[in-house]
């Protein structure tokens, strides 16, 4: 099958990539893109380790066929728009409980819970876990991430809150 | 200020946290082809015909690859193994071709132009099949292959490997009229290690060599095995490891580094091959499905006279790790407690399936299930407390261990106070009507040592580059504990000792990364280089002050003279000088193991006789148990552990918290079942059950410090043994709270509501039935030679 030109807008740059039939949105942006931040643990839909954002939402890229992101706004931890404050806060919880261990369901747990956190889709600590039955993480055991989270959300609540309050 | 001790951040988790950090299969060259392998759909059988005509002649593939060109044997203790199958198939899966092509889509092309056939034999599936009379043999060959270890083994039938134990008059023990007698039988599935990285590597031929970036934990393994299994020399492999995302012990072997070499000498061009998740599914070297019975005399006053132990493990159809693996179910089914007497016999057994190897504490993880159900049986059954009689039996400072080895130190009495601490009732609520339980359990592991080296630049700005073959696998020790270790020895601080990523031809040989022996062997190379390189900076520093190298120290980044530190010079200053005069300063380490005494004559075919760094530790859980539908809930989790000492405790404590969740995937949810016709059924994620957040609770952690080890500054590894005990203490818990055995992995909610009605009280496994003698291979007696 011959690859096509689309025109894709990753991370605000919009550029020519080839697509061959329904190849997925991961590959695209692994293989043409160069994007090391989409992981792909199962390209099965079931890990969360390539989740990008699509027009704002976080979905699993590698079920995603690229052909249907023309026209519509990819996001990645790279470039994360409206959400990178609160994604670098995350990161850097992460970071400071020593939360990361190889790495490679960071960058989708990240996308993810910032993606939650901002929709108010995250309203309690309860709310975390339960956000993550598509996130696996094979080495932390989740506390650490699942903490980190809880954190990042409350400072964030806080923060709301005291805009809505002035 | 010292490094030990302190719970230092990771310097690669921004990076890792941004998506910047590269894994082997993240790694993009010019030209770079992609690889694929053809691999075998059915379990047993000879390749009549092999045309690869239809794939060669697609445009754009590059390279078709048969056996011939990978004529060398691979082994760890026998040389079994053919990297592509030459004539005969042995399991689904097994790789016939190996190919290049430009794209992913043409090597999935060029894989369906393959024309294979076959004559298609009978599959032996189970070991029950294998171990027939009248099985057929996997390996004809067998008697030919090369032993690649210095041990005497015993050879028959479909067992590619057997260790023995024989230690006193069990037959005696058994006999005694006093004793009373308890059977345990135990049946466990494979585990496979999943992690979220699979297995990938990119292979360049360039300048006659090979350079090969991949995802292993054993760079000089690879290089070695690449070498034999393509016949060219060692030398001309060069092995390269970026970040591993996770390993657990599946990249402890040599895996698709030959194929991508041989296709990039082929192509002259760089080839990149990846396992799809359905890959790893299917081909994972699996932690082993294994089947036990255990049998011991109890004395009247709680005492353990006799033990006698059969294990059979399934190495499926090449042996691996497995012969080395059947060593250690005599430190761990056989450890934990004093036995008088003891008899053990462990089988690896040739099936036509994928074969099994490491995983995070091997064999330790069922021994330990087999072991402490037993326990719960024998106290259980005799109406003995539980609690006094792991106090009353666990090994302690004088204890002989089961091949004669004499302990040092109480640390399981120890770890059995720090636990009962660590109980607290908070948090712990049973939903209505479930019923409740807790259990425990005791578990001894070893830090597997052997050879490692380590150099050390002190370079003239004050900083360390550390040379070593030191692979980051996600545990963090690489980045964190050898830093620290490195940076007390030479008194700067950790983030000025640059780790340099392991490459074999920079670094000196190590073992790997894994076995819980990262601190303790890397870690010692790289100390005894901190302290070579410390001694000539030092003696450079006394010329410059003019003092002798005896009255100086150096802390904080300064060689001071001790009592006088007004008398300074910076470790930059001190390094320029000696630069200037004698050369850089270099430091080398080289670490091996010391090799601990045995009784003469206990084991045989063991590749490790007596364990050199013994690690303790003792897990305590509560669950509740839905008696409806069989579903359980962990409630909380407790652990305490040994680690000799604690140089970095949040990250030892990061290790519990992740060891503990995998072990409750191995008790609880992570199933893997084979086929008839050989194949694993269980195809990706969907079907393979991982833990997810909800289903591990926070584990709280105790570090018990000070028991023996020769290991940098007293460590012991910590990262292993955390997943060990976890089924155990799970399993135990379930039988409490149901009042009944639990005597199969993993615990899914149909096998605890089987065990709830009674199933697993005279569960027995017919086929390790009879006299112990008549599983044993060869005479027993002979292969244990009294001294
Ligand atoms: S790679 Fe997309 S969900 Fe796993
Ligand atoms: S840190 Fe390795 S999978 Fe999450």
């Amino acid at each position: 099958m011959k690859p096509e030109l689309v025109a894709l807008d990753v991370n605000g740059d919009v550029r020519y990539v080839p697509i061959t039939g329904l190849q997925s949105l991961a590959d695209v942006l692994r293989q043409e893109v160069h994007l090391t931040s989409v992981k792909v643990g199962c390209a099965e839909g079931y890990c969360g380790s390539c989740t990008v954002l699509l027009d704002g939402e976080p979905v699993v890229s590698c079920l995603m066929p690229a052909i249907a992101c023309e026209g519509r706004e990819v996001r990645t931890v790279d470039e994360p728009g409206e959400l990178s404050g609160l994604q670098a806060d995350l990161q850097r919880e992460l970071c400071e409980s020593d939360a990361v261990q190889c790495g490679m369901c960071i960058p989708g747990i990240v996308t993810l819970m910032s993606a939650l956190i901002h929709q108010g889709e995250i309203r309690s600590a309860a709310d975390i876990s339960p956000a993550l039955v598509g996130s696996i993480c094979r080495c932390s055991g989740y506390a650490r991430i699942v903490d980190a989270v809880e954190r990042v959300r409350a400072a964030h609540a806080g923060a709301l809150h005291r805009e809505g309050s002035s | 200020m010292t490094a030990l001790g302190v719970s230092m951040r990771r310097r690669d988790a921004a990076d890792k946290a941004a998506g910047r950090t590269v894994f082997a299969s993240d790694i993009v060259r010019p030209r770079m082809l992609h690889a694929g392998l053809f691999r075998s759909p059915i379990a047993r059988g000879r390749i009549t015909a092999l045309d690869v005509s239809a794939a060669e002649a697609i445009p754009g593939v590059r390279a078709v690859l048969t056996a011939e060109h990978f004529p060398g044997l691979y082994g760890v203790g026998i040389a079994d193994h053919r990297w592509l199958a030459d004539g005969q198939v042995r399991y689904v899966g097994e790789p016939i071709v190996a190919l290049a092509a430009d794209s992913p889509e043409l090597v999935e092309a060029a894989l369906n132009a393959i024309r294979v056939t076959f004559e298609a034999q009978e599959p032996l599936v189970t070991m029950d099949q294998a171990l027939a009379p009248d099985a057929p043999l996997i390996h004809p060959d067998w008697p030919d292959y090369k032993v690649l270890v210095d041990v005497d083994v015993e050879r028959a039938s479909n067992v590619s490997w057997q260790a023995t134990v024989l230690r006193g008059d069990v037959d005696a023990a058994f006999a005694r009229d006093d004793v009373r007698i308890v059977t345990t039988d135990i049946r466990v599935g494979r585990q496979n290690q999943a992690s979220l990285e699979p297995r990938a590597c990119v292979a360049t031929y360039r300048d006659g060599r090979f350079v090969i970036e991949t995802s292993t934990q054993v760079p000089w393994a690879v290089r070695n095995w690449t070498a034999t299994i393509l016949g060219v020399d060692p030398a001309q492999v060069r092995v390269i490891v970026p970040p591993v995302g996770g390993g657990f012990g599946m990249k402890f072997e040599v895996s698709l580094e030959p194929y991508a070499a041989a296709l990039a000498r082929a192509t002259g061009q760089s080839v990149r091959l990846v396992n799809t998740r359905a890959d790893e599914m299917a081909t994972a070297l699996c932690r082993e499905n294994a089947e036990i019975r255990l049998r011991s005399a109890i004395t009247p006053d709680g005492r353990i006279a006799a033990r006698e132990g059969i294990v059979l493990m399934d190495c499926g159809a090449y042996s691996g790790e497995q012969p080395f693996l059947t060593t250690m179910s005599a430190h761990t089914l056989f450890g934990n407690y004093e036995l008088q007497t003891a008899r053990l016999v462990t089988q690896a057994v040739y099936t036509n399936t994928a074969p099994t190897g490491a995983f995070r504490a091997c064999n330790g993880t069922y021994s330990t299930f087999a072991l402490e159900r037993h326990t719960h049986d024998i106290c259980t059954q005799l109406g003995l407390d539980h609690d006094e009689f792991r106090a009353a039996n666990v090994l302690r400072d004088g204890s002989i261990g089961s091949t004669g080895q004499l302990f040092e130190g109480s640390v399981h009495n120890e770890l059995l106070e720090m636990i009962t601490e660590l109980r607290t009732s908070d948090g712990v609520e049973v939903p209505d009507g479930w019923l409740r339980g807790t259990g425990q359990a005791v578990g001894t592991w070893f830090v597997f040592v052997g050879p490692s080296a380590a150099t050390i630049n002190l370079n003239t700005d004050g900083s360390a580059t550390l040379v070593t073959a030191g692979v980051e696998i996600g545990s963090g020790s690489t980045v964190q504990a050898i830093p620290q270790i490195v940076a007390t020895e030479l008194g700067i601080s950790p983030e000025s000792v640059v780790v340099m990523q392991a490459d074999t031809d920079a670094s000196g040989y190590d073992v790997g990364v894994g076995g819980g022996r990262n601190t303790v062997s890397l870690g010692a190379a790289a100390q005894e280089a901190a302290i070579d390189v410390r001694t000539k900076l030092l003696d450079a520093a006394a010329e410059m002050i003019e003092c002798s190298a005896h009255d100086l120290e150096v802390r904080d980044g300064r060689v001071r003279v001790i009592g006088d530190p007004a008398m300074s010079r910076t470790v930059a200053e001190v390094a320029t000088y000696a630069q200037a005069r004698r050369g850089p300063l270099i430091g080398n380490g080289a670490f091996t193991a010391r090799g601990t005494e045995c009784l003469p004559g206990c084991a045989a075919g063991h590749m490790i006789d007596a364990l050199d760094i013994p690690i303790f530790t003792v897990h305590e859980c509560d669950v509740a148990v839905d008696p409806t539908t069989g579903m359980v809930r962990v409630l909380s989790y407790r652990v305490a552990q040994d680690v000799g000492r604690a140089i970095n405790p949040d990250a030892i404590r990061g290790q519990i918290q992740g060891g503990v969740a995998q072990g409750l995937g191995y008790a609880l949810m992570e199933e893997i079942s084979i086929a008839p016709d050989g194949s694993i059924e269980q195809k990706g994620f969907g079907d393979y059950r991982l833990p997810l957040a909800g289903d591990v609770p926070v584990v709280v952690s105790a570090l018990h410090e000070g028991a023996p080890s020769y290991g940098p500054f007293g460590a012991k590894g910590a990262g292993e043994i955390p997943i060990m005990n976890v089924a155990a203490a799970v399993g135990n818990a379930i039988a409490d709270a149901i009042g009944e055995p639990i005597n199969e992995l993993p615990m899914t909610p149909p096998r605890v509501l089987m065990a709830a009605s009674g199933a697993y009280r005279d569960f027995s496994l017919l086929h390790l039935d009879g006299d112990w003698h008549a599983h044993v291979l060869g005479d027993i007696d002979a292969q244990h030679p009294r001294g």
